[in-house]
């Protein structure tokens, strides 16, 4: 059941982040708040809510009815054989997982009615909710009972209307959303989320950029999953691009432009909040970006594990917060580690063993 | 000499797996042989610059491994034994990557593919044939102006017309002044190839076993 929804938003992951950036980057705080207004207010914003979840539900059911006929998926017909009230409450908490996001914008919906006292508006999202899990649930017993494990579907939907760019850097952003959908859009949330909450708190009173400083780099930071997932692609699989004639210093540029492209949206949102100028967010773009290139260089001179990173990661955060409040200057931060990063990487990039994978 | 090593050890997880003191080549066909997990292919890979390791290695007396490292990579090309290439890249992505990075010159790119009969040119490498993963790994190797072409394991997987297009082309580059180095468990000598020194990996090291 952990793998279907697993597929589900590792596959869909493209689409979510398109959904994030919709929300969170062209609409603002108040169209979030007078969409739950209508919702909560209108004759038909109830209707309208069903729909638009219905709609969604049914993607959900389309994606496991193909999954299922997926011949690596042939294993998940053995739960037939489970009793029927362990198999329907497994299908059904399948189910909730599956219709989390509807779970999450419930708790705004929430918030909002009790913040204008309107919770006895609320109700019927209960009852769509129970509706839209046992529609899943009842889809997954229905292909269960009705196996299939073969797809009838003869051509890709996911063919491009244009060639492929024979471009490194393409293939390595390609790369990332085909095959680490979930980790992109993990980390995009997160460090969108962190952004948000900076600007919002950046608003509440007198601050200078030091404030802004230190939340940015922490949600830039938030992107050295993708870092390390990018380096795994470069040394792991793609070890044999080692052999190509491509000097240090290009490969250096790659680099940067590929981690310059992944921090791009959360910046682009700083952006359209309006709180922070243009050369004030070019700064903590320039700081964000050299704190992940020097986790990535870094990762040459001593490759391990994500989870071994973190400590280093962390001990230089409180680095970088203490340089950041002693009022050393963002963009000489960012300029020194852009530095460090390219001496540390052009050293240990052909001198010291990757850890094979 | 085309290729030179000198004082080359290689690590792998910590264990080492290669200490050649000194070992030089001329222009020829070298046949590297040695029982499975013997090294083979990390001495290829250390060789192509894909895993860094201690000592020198110089190629045509004047392009060193870690001093040059572009010039010495355009000068040696390797097509790995099992090669891996990213699932969702057709053949003619990354052909034409490759060509472009070795500076390939005019209509080798379209000779390489028709000569080895890669036909599902537009197809992804998820769904293509382990047969036909090869044959493109083989035509990188050929790819742009090398003077030494590593083939680990060359023959394995492809079928006979792509085995005799293969060694027509090897006879073509070398009669061109290419050196080949090539492993295999397999003999190749009654198709024609006359190999100049037959090294055995054994012990870290390569043993010189045969020559003219």
């Amino acid at each position: 059941m952990l793998s279907t929804v697993q597929a589900f938003f590792r596959q869909r992951a493209g689409m979510f982040f398109v959904l994030l950036a919709i929300l969170f980057g062209f609409m603002g705080a108040s169209e979030h708040y007078g969409f739950a207004l209508f919702f909560l207010t209108d004759a038909l914003g109830m209707f309208y809510l069903a729909v638009i979840w219905t709609c969604y539900t049914i993607l959900c059911c389309h994606f496991i009815n193909n999954l299922w006929t997926q011949p690596e998926y042939a294993f998940i017909y053995q739960t037939r054989i489970w009793p029927d009230h362990l198999r329907l409450g497994r299908y059904f908490l399948m189910a909730l997982a599956f219709l989390q996001p509807i779970l999450f914008y419930s708790f705004y919906l929430g918030d909002i009615a009790r913040q204008d006292k309107l919770l006895h508006k609320i109700w019927p999202i209960f009852i769509f909710y129970i509706l839209l899990s046992l529609t899943i649930t009842l889809l997954a017993e229905w292909r269960i009972r009705n196996p299939q494990m073969f797809s009838s579907r003869t051509k890709s939907t996911t063919v491009w209307p244009f060639p492929r760019p024979v471009s490194w850097i393409y293939w390595s952003i390609e790369w990332l959303v085909r095959e680490k959908g979930l980790t992109v859009l993990c980390c995009k949330t997160g460090a969108i989320g962190v952004v948000v909450c900076t600007l919002i708190y950046y608003q509440t009173d007198d601050y200078d950029i030091r404030l802004p400083a230190i939340g940015f780099s922490l949600a830039y930071l938030l992107n050295i999953g993708l870092s390390f997932e990018h380096f795994f692609w470069e040394n792991g699989i793609w070890l044999w691009n080692r052999s190509l004639p491509v000097s240090a210093s290009s490969r250096f540029s790659r680099i940067v432009l590929i981690h310059a492209l992944l921090l791009m949206p959360e910046t682009l949102i700083g952006l359209r909040y309006q709180v922070v100028s243009v050369s004030e967010l070019t700064q903590l773009y320039g700081l964000g970006l050299a704190s992940v290139l020097l986790f990535h260089a870094c990762l040459y001179k001593n490759s391990r594990s994500l989870e071994d990173t973190l400590k280093p990661v962390l001990s230089g955060f409180f680095i970088l917060t203490l340089l950041i409040l002693y009022k050393v200057p963002v963009w000489g931060i960012a300029g020194a580690g852009l530095m460090g990063s390219y001496y540390v990487f052009t050293r240990y990039y052909s001198s010291t063993h990757i850890r094979p994978w | 000499m085309v290729l030179e090593v000198q004082h080359l050890k290689q690590y792998y997880a910590g264990h080492q797996v290669l200490e050649i003191d000194s070992w030089k080549i001329d222009h020829g066909i070298y046949w590297i042989q040695g029982e499975n997990g013997a090294g083979k292919s990390t001495l290829f890979r250390s060789l192509a610059g894909m895993l860094p390791c201690s000592g020198t290695i110089t190629l045509n007396g004047k392009y060193d491994l870690k001093a040059q490292p572009v010039p010495y990579r355009l000068g040696l090309n390797l097509g790995e034994a099992e090669p891996l290439y990213p699932a969702f890249l057709t053949p003619a992505d990354l052909i034409s990557f490759v060509a472009r990075a070795r500076s390939s010159p005019d209509g080798q790119r379209d000779m390489l593919i028709e000569s080895l009969g890669i036909n599902y040119i537009k197809q992804t490498f998820g769904s293509c044939s382990s047969g036909m993963v090869k044959k493109v790994s083989l035509a990188l190797a050929f790819l742009g102006n090398p003077s030494v072409i590593i083939l680990d394991e060359p023959l394995i997987t492809i079928d006979m017309e792509a085995r005799q297009a293969l060694f027509l082309l090897i006879k073509s580059y070398h009669e061109k002044g290419v050196t080949f180095l090539i492993s295999s468990h397999q003999p190749f000598q009654q198709e024609g190839l006359q190999v100049t020194e037959t090294y055995l990996l054994k012990n870290k090291t390569l043993i010189k076993t045969s020559g003219q």
